[in-house]
């Protein structure tokens, strides 16, 4: 029996748009299991973002039903959603969501700050992603002089030091040239194989799909497995 | 919440271009009350001193957004978040009021400075950060 880590249960989600209630979800319905790479492809606007959001409590599902690691993502309040993205799930936005002025190492560290590891434990985790990642030589440079694929990693490495077991990332290779994403999309695979960790990419590139085992189309808010 | 992230949030907040201005406007805000004392200086460089707050806050507004953000995702709660922008604009007010301790020590106007500009402050917070 393999293990379930997501359920996504006739999920809808509205947004209004010019005084009109318009769906963006409709009826979404999914399972995944532990140590899947699902991939989720569709064009722009078809809704992708949405869904990760809300898997990762971000924003509120209008109806219908999440449950992540036995947490039914409906039912908590917007504190214990916080403290989820402390502990199980960790999301890497488009735009990677770091703080410019702040240098790679302070970047990665907010997490552990906020799950309150001690100082020392932080630095032996900090140093192991960053070398995990390949961005240990960069880690006392502010984000704002890194290039693209750099700050992706270092998104990614933002995501990991909390060892999540469900990994979100929003078009991680929309930013960058092929070969950087190839291995953006590799270092998903090897972060993968070696923690276990579940991961969810939603992408509008269709080359993305390679690298999951389990393919998704999200077509005007109707997500179905390819 | 982690004392650090309060600590690092105040650092920031001294690092952003709005803290310059503050601080040009607090070398000069010493120099108004002093040749001019009053009540009418006071009230008009209390509410000189609001103004400035705001833009500070306004020049600050990205770094400020990306901050938030950032807590946001690393899974701060709301009220942390709430906490950590205080933190970011007390430091601005502190360094006012060191002005008015500076040139015109005198506990009510302090008083209102900091009860003024929280309030205002807050709805600021409420009104363009809060969501999203
Ligand atoms: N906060 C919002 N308010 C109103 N409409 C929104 C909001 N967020 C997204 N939308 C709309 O919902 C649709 C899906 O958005 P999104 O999930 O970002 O799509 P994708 O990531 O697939 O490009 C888009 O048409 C977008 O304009
Ligand atoms: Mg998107």
């Amino acid at each position: 029996m393999k293990d379930i880590i997501v359920t996504v249960k006739n999920l809808w989600k509205y947004y209004n748009y010019m005084g009109q209630r318009i769906a963006i979800l409709k009826g979404v319905n999914v399972l995944l299991y532990r140590g899947d790479v699902a991939c989720i492809y569709g064009p722009s606007g078809a809704g992708k973002t949405t869904f990760l959001k809300i898997l990762a409590g971000l924003e509120r599902p209008d109806a219908g039903e999440i449950i992540v690691e036995g947490y039914n993502l409906t039912l908590l309040d917007d504190d214990a959603l916080a403290t989820l993205r402390t502990t199980i799930v960790s999301y890497i936005p488009q735009d990677y969501g770091l703080i410019d002025d702040f240098t790679v190492y302070e970047n990665v560290e907010l997490p552990l700050l906020v799950a309150g590891i001690p100082e020392e434990e932080r630095r032996v985790i900090l140093l192991e992603t960053l070398r995990y990642m390949g961005i240990v030589e960069k880690m006392y440079t502010k984000v704002k002089y890194l290039s693209g694929g750099e700050k992706q990693r270092v998104a990614i490495a933002r995501a990991l030091v909390v060892t999540p077991s469900l990994l979100l990332a929003d078009e991680p290779t929309a930013n960058l040239d092929w070969e950087n994403a190839k291995r953006v999309l590799e270092l998903f695979t090897r972060i993968n194989r070696d923690f276990e960790t579940t991961i969810t990419i939603v992408s509008h590139d269709a080359r993305v799909l390679e690298f999951a085992n389990r393919r998704f189309a999200l077509y005007d808010g109707v997500l179905k497995e390819v | 919440m982690h004392y650090k992230i309060l600590i690092k949030t105040a650092k920031y907040s001294i690092k952003c271009n709005g803290f310059n201005y503050v601080m040009l406007y607090a070398f000069s805000l010493i120099l108004y009350i002093i040749t001019c004392p009053g009540n009418v200086t006071l009230a008009i460089s209390l509410i000189l001193s609001i103004i400035m707050l705001y833009a500070s806050i306004l020049s600050d507004k990205l770094n400020i957004a990306q901050l938030i953000n950032a807590y946001n995702i690393v899974g701060l709660k709301r009220k942390e978040i709430a906490l950590a922008f205080y933190i970011f604009v007390n430091i601005r007010i502190l360094l006012i009021t060191m002005v008015y301790i500076i040139a015109y020590p005198n506990f009510t106007v302090i008083a209102y400075l900091f009860v003024l500009s929280n309030i205002f402050i807050a709805l600021v917070y409420h009104f363009s950060f809060q969501r999203g």
